[in-house]
């Protein structure tokens, strides 16, 4: 059986991104036992790319300013957050959350593409944000969480440096607009269908097995 | 229809669009509360 291909547009600093991708994974174990082969490329998309690298405070502090909510409102979402997040087995850490910018981190996401290694970095990633209460959104922490996972050190703090990946995640962007995608996580099985948000296994399943069906 | 591709699944909100990622309402009680709670989602 041909591989399915699957293209995930996500951002770093995305909750529902983690989420969809254990509900994902989910489905693509399922697939897999059932002979399937699936192949998956994720692509970069900036939630915020307003978001300075360096920001003070506590993430429910710049959550109820930006909703001109309050703190505590602020404080209650982000608990409900960290709650459906245990439901996937992710340990969310909204005290230790250092926010930031994630453009860079989207070009390191680029480097281990480039290396074989993007799905390796991406849940790393993912992790040391949601997870560790590590910093993603400088140059040499960034370099530490990709060396964690096998590439090199001094490259990915030259490529960060210089840019080198800057294009392809405007070309990853770009894509997404064209696609008109407005929100991630979003997934496009084969090129031809479409899943919008953190959706439950069984969706993301019927969507690779639909991706396998030969087009009429 | 987003894109040359057939939309599967159900639009249950759960995205981040812009920065801001749809979450439920808070169910603090109202006395802890600032300001009223009408929409459903936050920056997370």
């Amino acid at each position: 059986m041909t591989a399915v291909k699957v293209d995930i547009w996500s951002d770093v600093a995305c909750p529902w991104c983690f989420v969809g991708k254990r509900r994902f994974e989910k489905a693509v174990a399922d697939f897999v036992d059932a002979g399937g082969q699936v192949d998956v490329e994720y692509h970069s998309y900036e939630l915020s790319p307003g978001t300075p690298a360096e920001v003070e405070g506590h993430h429910a502090d710049h959550l109820a300013q930006h909703l001109g909510r309050s703190v505590a409102e602020a404080r209650q979402m982000l608990a409900q957050m960290t709650e459906l997040a245990a439901t996937e087995g992710l340990s969310y850490d909204y005290d230790a959350l250092q926010s930031t910018n994630t453009r860079l981190a989207h070009q390191a996401l680029h480097l281990a593409k480039a290396h074989g290694l993007q799905a390796e970095l991406k849940e790393r990633l993912l992790a040391a944000y949601f997870e560790q209460g590590r910093h993603v959104g400088r140059v040499e922490d960034l370099a530490d969480v990709a060396a964690e996972i096998g590439l090199d050190r001094d490259e990915v703090v030259a490529a960060l440096t210089d840019g080198t990946y800057a294009a392809d995640v405007d070309a990853d962007i770009a894509q997404a607009v064209a696609y008109g995608i407005g929100g991630v996580p979003f997934y496009v099985f084969d090129g031809r269908f479409g899943v919008s948000g953190a959706q439950s296994p069984e969706v993301f399943r019927s969507a690779l097995d639909k991706a396998t069906e030969v087009p009429a | 229809m987003t894109g040359p591709f057939e939309l599967l699944g159900d639009d249950d909100g759960t995205v981040c669009v812009d920065g801001v990622c749809a979450l439920p309402a808070p169910a603090l009680p109202s006395s802890e509360l600032a300001t009223p709670v009408a929409a459903d989602d936050a920056s997370a």
